[in-house]
């Protein structure tokens, strides 16, 4: 049997590790009296008069007794320990999350508590609180510290990537940061990866089996940082998913007490519905189902080329994929995305599409296309379809004018000018748009708020995207989504290639990669892109949000060498997301959405509607937004743009309001940035750009990270020609999200429910000494 | 022959409309703006007639190829020579081809031949002989209205623009009707005109010889 440790030491130990607080009114969880589980956090807030040190007194008995001359409900034994709590700040409030011991032979201990603040205005000159009694008891089922602890190590500050998802054949580690498990240091654990069960399977089965390759880990938690309690776990051997699953879950388990048992204490990622982590499969490779391909007509503009799985009679109703071909293009073009998605359990209907008179005449026919096919189940392929297919869970995917003509016909169904016999707007999942065209503008290419996806090829030589064009800008469409979007752009791959018909490539640009290497990217993507919208698998997020050269397909950069992806991911407003400037309100510089002002030594700063304010991507110094096409003088996206050189560091800091400076409950710090293209600071350092984001609390700690910690910097644009003179195409804009837990590691003073100020820092001591770049929807993110 | 060649000078006139529209701060907007007044709408880019013949359709369609979207149930299937470079499908806007005072609907894309097969709706083998066939301003058919076609054939008969003259037509002329039931069952025939004209579109032809379902 173990020593058990002196109860009141335990309870102080883990407050000393912590950084501390202050009182006259002192509440535990916001009441005077609270039992609380082992090994969960308290929340000690005391309040007083501005600006006084304070400190919390701790017995095992409530007394009362004198102190001072004054009586306090105490007992002063010699157990009482006294913890400094530092200064209340200018509301008269010192807050402190306490730490409470995990071993579990502590329930049922009660501690006793009083603040007190050093005030002169006092007659004894201490200012004695209310008391204040916590009673720990032993964690309910269910009741583990579900943390997380699986993923990857970086180099570089915060040192370790926590993830949803590792690829089949990868190393997986394990890391935790020793100042949030202060009660850790210095014990020995044991580490287990085991298959993943939810809360009631862990509930009624807690005992560890131990899964992973290596067999249990046995490791001491030191007191060094994060890098030095990383610990490799697996190295590839991780059993993959299997049927049509993208991924198969894991639990991760620090069990603490090292009874073989998640029991009190332990540490777990995956207690909830959700496993720790995934396994992914490689989402290039075919799934499981063989593939039947019918090739039909309804009658005029009825064509279809329909994709589903063999055995779709033993299936359930699977979700719809409508494919609107360009123009030019064939209906029978898009083999690639059919079969690919088909033998994972879609049915995918490519249909002939009225693209040559116009985008109105497409989207009619990716209505009616979509109307029939719903209508005609018991018809098509002598009916084996009728019962296997989900019309209320479909995605329209368009190619080019296709691709605007999907958007094109979302907005007719979203104005009632559609009304469809077999389907509503309410069961459009997602809009995809491959290199679609905006003829029509920000009245009627416009996915309103549906989940919206775009799809560019960087070196598409028809709609090129180039600043001469509206038509020809494919990002309008997705800066005039309203709600979830993301997009893809690939840098190398042109028009033609997203389809896999023959003929002029339609493309133009430098390490061109040709459509082999393009359709593994795209049946790569694809693939998580409709699970996570239309299956809403958890794990295929990380495909949409992970930094390309960070996480993607393992053979795709085997198949593509060379290739450069780019990606951008905004949560819709349902996620819960604060937004502290998307620059669409308060319009004025020194102001945010948020309210929160803004400053900067930041130079050529400009901020307004990202149009090109010309027909060239010329550098020609006069156009603050070159370089930009994600909207047109019609539409309203907005953002800023700025320069540095080396003379100095320069930065952009936004003062957060009062009332919003606790990020805690949010996950990343995300924002989208691109280079500016042609630009001399652009052509200085041509490369990935790197800068820092500095998070300052309220007490003046400041943490670090650099975008790299995403796993790369800020692309520098596609080296393309033409388009005016100079060397680059346009900007390129992609999401980064820097975890906002990583911003404590290794920095125990860092109070993330006080966050005072958010600093974008440039110039020679924060990466690329010099730069100008686009910044844009600075959030805080909860997913 | 007499090809419909038309002037460099008319190309010259479109750019200068385009330059008088409204400037627009950012980009320069280049989407249709059915405010501005199209008045020298012919670019240069020869067209020769190589084959006509009629057809009946027994379901009338809708000609999408226009603003009004007129019903329809006769017409001409053409084929017509040009550059196969200008043939050529964008994304962008193309030149909207004209046959008289009709839109002609493209039924391939002749990219690969220079061979393009068109319809044109309620056109006669009689009326073809004056009807000037010509590439008009590059746009969205869907945007063509009456006074927009009005305006494309005025000026290109003023630059000289003829129809391309009854002893042409009658030379390309196979006077058998094409009977179809609809505009699908008409491409399923047409997809055989298609396979001599123009016998690399493959898929295009073979796009069109599929199962025929009877959707309600």
């Amino acid at each position: 049997m173990r020593n058990l440790p002196n109860p009141v030491g335990a309870l102080l130990t883990a407050a000393a590790l912590t950084s501390v607080v202050s009182a006259s009114d002192l509440k535990l969880d916001g009441q005077t009296s609270i039992t609380k589980d082992v090994g969960t956090t308290l929340q000690v807030d005391l309040t007083g008069n501005a600006g006084l040190n304070g400190w919390l007194l701790i017995d095992f008995t409530a007394g009362p007794a004198s102190l001072f001359g004054e009586s306090i409900p105490l007992g002063l034994t010699p157990q009482l320990t006294i913890v400094p709590m530092g200064q209340t700040d200018g509301n008269g409030l010192v807050s402190l999350a306490l730490p409470l011991p995990t071993n579990p032979a502590l329930a049922g201990t009660q501690f006793f508590a009083v603040g007190t603040l050093r005030d002169g205005a006092d007659p004894n000159g201490f200012d004695f609180s209310n008391g204040a009694d916590l009673t720990l008891t032993a964690p309910t089922p269910g009741a583990f510290q579900d943390t997380e602890l699986a993923g990857n190590s970086q180099t570089i500050r915060p040192f370790f990537e926590y993830v949803r998802a590792v690829n089949e054949g990868s190393t997986l580690e394990v890391a935790l940061d020793p100042l949030d498990h202060p009660t850790l240091v210095g014990q020995t654990v044991d580490i287990y990866v085991t298959d993943s069960q939810d809360a009631a399977g862990w509930d009624a089965n807690p005992a560890l089996v131990q899964v992973a390759q290596l067999g249990v880990a046995t490791v001491t938690v030191t007191a060094t940082g994060v890098q030095n309690n990383t610990w490799l776990v697996d190295t590839g051997a991780l059993i993959g998913p299997t049927g049509t699953d993208l991924s198969r879950g894991y639990d991760v388990v620090i069990d603490v007490d090292q009874d073989g048992q998640l029991s009190a204490g332990d540490l777990i990622d995956g207690y909830g519905d959700v496993p720790g982590i995934h396994i992914v499969r490689d989402t290039t490779l075919p799934g499981p189902y063989s593939v039947i391909e019918a090739t039909y007509s309804g009658g005029t503009f009825f064509g279809q080329n329909t994709f589903y799985p063999a055995n779709i009679s033993e299936l359930g109703q699977l979700p719809l994929v409508v494919i609107s071909h360009g123009n030019g293009h064939q209906y029978t073009w898009y083999d690639h995305i059919g079969n690919h998605l088909a033998s994972y359990g879609f049915v995918v209907m490519s249909h002939q599409n009225n693209t040559q008179p116009g985008i109105e005449t497409a989207s009619t026919t990716t209505l009616t296309n979509t109307d029939a096919f719903l209508g005609n189940l018991d018809t098509i392929e002598g009916g084996v379809l009728e019962g296997h297919v989900d019309g209320n869970n479909i995605t329209w995917m368009g190619h080019s004018r296709g691709g605007e003509g999907v958007a094109r016909a979302y907005d007719r169904l979203f104005d009632g000018q559609f009304v469809p016999s077999n389907f509503t707007i309410n069961d459009i999942t997602l809009v995809s748009s491959i290199a679609p065209t905006d003829f029509l503008g920000v009245n009627s290419a416009n996915p309103h708020g549906v989940n919206y996806h775009l799809w560019v090829g960087q070196a598409d030589q028809d709609v090129t995207g180039c600043a001469s064009s509206n038509i020809a800008q494919s990002f309008h469409l997705l800066d005039r989504a309203s709600n979830q979007s993301q997009s893809i752009s690939l840098m190398g791959v042109g028009h033609a290639w997203f389809h896999n018909g023959g003929g002029f490539a339609w493309a133009t640009g430098p390490n061109l990669i040709g459509q082999g290497p393009t359709h593994a990217i795209v049946r790569g993507y694809v693939l998580p892109l409709i699970k996570y919208h239309m299956e809403g698998d958890y794990a295929a997020r990380d495909f949409l949000t992970r930094q390309y050269e960070s996480f993607s397909p393992p053979s795709v950069l085997a198949d593509a060498t060379g290739v450069e992806v780019d990606l951008q991911f905004q949560d819709g407003v349902e996620n819960g997301n604060y937004v502290i400037d998307d620059f669409q309100t308060n319009t004025t510089v020194a102001l945010a959405s948020s309210g929160a002002v803004v400053s900067s030594n930041l130079q050529a700063y400009s901020e307004g509607l990202y149009d090109d304010g010309n027909t060239t991507f010329t550098n020609t110094g006069s156009d603050l937004f070159n370089g930009f096409t994600m909207g047109s003088a019609q539409d309203t996206t907005r953002g800023i743009v700025f320069s540095h050189n080396a003379s100095q560091d320069f930065d952009l800091t936004f003062d957060i309001p009062a009332a919003d400076q606790d990020f805690s409950s949010y996950r990343d710090l995300s924002f989208r940035a691109c280079q500016a293209t042609r630009h001399n600071n652009t052509i200085a350092q041509l490369g990935d750009a790197e800068f820092f984001v500095e998070l300052v609390d309220g007490n003046g700690n400041s943490s670090l990270l650099s975008v790299f910690a995403t796993g790369a910097g800020v692309v520098e644009p596609y080296q393309r020609t033409s388009c005016g003179t100079g060397v680059g195409w346009a900007n390129e804009f992609e999401t980064f999200r820097l975890p906002l837990e990583g911003f404590t590691v290794d920095d125990p003073a860092f109070d993330l429910t006080d966050v005072d100020k958010v600093v974008f820092r440039f110039g020679p001591s924060f990466g690329s000494s010099v730069g100008r770049y686009g910044l844009d929807d600075i959030e805080l993110t909860s997913n | 022959m007499k090809l419909p060649l038309l002037l460099g000078a008319a190309a010259i006139a479109t750019v200068a409309l385009i330059s008088s529209k409204s400037s627009v701060q950012g980009t320069q907007d280049d989407r249709f703006d059915p405010s501005v007044v199209v008045v020298n709408p012919v670019v240069e880019l020869p067209v020769e007639l190589v084959h006509a013949q009629p057809f009946e359709l027994a379901t009338p369609e809708r000609h999408t190829w226009r603003v009004e979207q007129p019903s329809f149930d006769s017409g001409l299937v053409l084929v017509l020579q040009a550059d196969p470079a200008a043939l050529m499908p964008r994304q962008v806007a193309e030149p909207v081809l004209y046959v008289g005072d009709q839109t002609a609907q493209r039924i391939n894309t002749g990219q690969s031949s220079g061979q393009l097969v068109v319809l044109v709706p309620d056109l006669t083998l009689a009326d073809l002989a004056d009807a000037p066939i010509f590439f008009g301003t590059a746009m969205l058919p869907e945007q063509v209205d009456a006074a927009t076609i009005a305006a494309e054939l005025n000026a290109a008969r003023s630059l000289g623009v003829d129809g391309p003259g009854a002893a042409r037509v009658a030379q390309v002329t196979d006077a058998t009707v094409y009977s179809a039931l609809d505009l699908d069952d008409l491409f399923f025939q047409v997809s055989y005109l298609i396979e001599e004209f123009s016998p690399l579109e493959r898929d295009l032809i073979e796009g069109f010889r599929v199962t025929r379902y009877s959707f309600k």
